[in-house]
């Protein structure tokens, strides 16, 4: 064609271009990139669930948003967000949850009376042990409920003797969502295709919802015992990247990751 | 790569996107080789450096859904470039949706101040990138393909998807307005 042949295809870089020695030089200094070496890095622990590699703990970002920035690990940071409400609706899916709570109460026994009374205040009747976990999970999987259980006494006491109206509305609405999460939960082994419509249906409901995390894990296990590893994979990446301190993530890299070992 | 992860040995003939390599690469293939394309891409595409890493994210998220579908008859990167400009091209639409002004401190390109040395002389790249943000981004991707990334015209046209004549076309125009883009900086010193 005629334009093949035209001065168009002569690159500005090149001898005999038109262009001025100036923006050739700019041209050249827009070679010069920064060296991405530690994004590359940080993306790849990102990416760890579908590249087939073990996840390194994220790098911290150039924010300082990444794990352990600043000193601070991801547990403590949850246990200071966490409300009174949150806890017990958290306490609630522990039961569902149970062998992440397992260790924890076997070790922590006078805690553990005093989070039955706290759920039972809450309110759901099924606060009781649910059957057991979707799958076995270690002791060191108790890392994540290990905070909240143990910050109960610094939740409890940090609690206004009486707590605003607001307050209780707020906790009523986490029990009914703590409610939801369960019903999902004790569906996943048997019908995750089921577990997966309440999960959705808790997500479009409460788009921002402080059991979040929560619901994430569930839905990641839920994926996996459906048989959509790739889908999870890819949740598992954006949770990754939105949420680089939730205390549930080992246990949902775990889930995903679990079966291809 | 500074990378702590060990890798198999493997082919990386498609490192050089020659559209050789028999066999369709593995995710983790395409990001040890190509991942410091896509980050360079994405922000030679006017993403922001505090955006980069989500942009790459979705970049790979969206190659994993493919790659099977990825045959090879194209170089590896100019699919992947496909990909990169339609991820940049949906956060900037959304970025637009949410009416949110590019920040000056993390988009340099989107600055309307005068680029300048510390010294007061024009900064040339400054002036390039100033340029190139004033370009739609079909135009600014068949010129940063082109110009910089060393493309042959008829990869530009498969990458950006469009036929030869128009990447010709939208070269000449992408040139013309840098031309005069910094025509006028110059000139407004």
């Amino acid at each position: 064609m005629s334009f093949q042949a035209s001065d168009d295809d002569t690159r500005w870089m090149e001898g005999g271009s038109d262009a001025s020695p100036e923006l050739q030089a700019a041209l050249r200094s827009l070679w010069d990139e920064p060296d991405d070496g530690a994004r590359v890095a940080r993306l790849e622990a990102r990416l760890a669930p579908l590249l087939g590699v073990v996840p390194q703990p994220e790098l911290p970002s150039e924010s300082g948003l990444g794990a352990g920035a600043g000193g601070t690990n991801g547990a403590a940071r949850s246990a200071r967000l966490l409300t009174a409400g949150k806890l017990a609706a958290f306490l609630v899916l522990a039961g569902g949850v149970a062998a992440i709570t397992h260790a924890v109460i076997r070790r922590t026994a006078p805690e553990s009376a005093n989070v039955t009374r706290a759920v039972e205040g809450v309110g759901p009747s099924n606060a009781k042990p649910m059957p057991g976990p979707a799958e076995p999970l270690s002791e060191t999987t108790a890392l994540a409920p290990t905070v909240a259980v143990s910050s109960l006494a610094t939740v409890q006491a940090a609690a206004p003797p009486s707590a605003p109206r607001r307050e209780a509305d707020s906790t009523s609405s986490i029990a009914e969502e703590a409610r939801l999460l369960q019903e999902a939960r004790a569906k996943v082994q048997d019908s995750p295709g089921q577990a997966l419509s309440l999960l959705a249906a808790h997500e479009r409901r409460y788009p921002r919802s402080m059991l979040g995390g929560e619901r994430e894990f569930f839905t990641l296990q839920a994926l996996v015992r459906a048989g959509r590893r790739a889908e999870a994979a890819e949740r598992l990446v954006r949770f990754r990247a939105s949420s680089p301190s939730s205390p549930y993530l080992a246990a949902a890299t775990r889930a995903v990751n679990g079966g291809e070992r | 790569m500074a990378s702590s992860t060990q890798y198999d040995d493997v082919s990386l003939s498609l490192a050089l996107g020659d559209g050789a390599c028999a066999a369709t690469p593995t995710l983790r293939e395409v990001f040890r080789t190509q991942a410091p394309f896509v980050l360079r891409i994405l922000r030679r595409l006017g993403v922001p450096e505090a955006d980069l890493d989500d942009a790459a994210q979705d970049v790979f998220l969206v190659v994993h859904r493919k790659l099977e579908g990825y045959d090879a008859r194209s170089s590896l990167r100019s699919w992947l470039f496909g990909i990169a400009s339609r991820v940049a091209l949906a956060r900037r639409r959304r970025a637009s949706a949410r009416n949110e002004v590019p920040r000056a401190d993390l988009d340099p390109l989107a600055s309307d101040e005068q680029p300048a040395n510390g010294d007061g002389r024009i900064d040339a790249r400054a002036l390039l990138l100033h340029a190139l943000a004033q370009l739609d981004l079909e135009k600014r991707a068949v010129f940063v393909l082109y110009e910089l990334e060393g493309f042959t015209m008829a990869e530009v046209a498969t990458a950006v998807d469009c036929p030869l004549q128009t990447a010709y076309s939208r070269l000449r125009v992408a040139r013309e307005l840098v031309r005069s883009s910094i025509g006028r900086k110059e000139r407004s010193r």
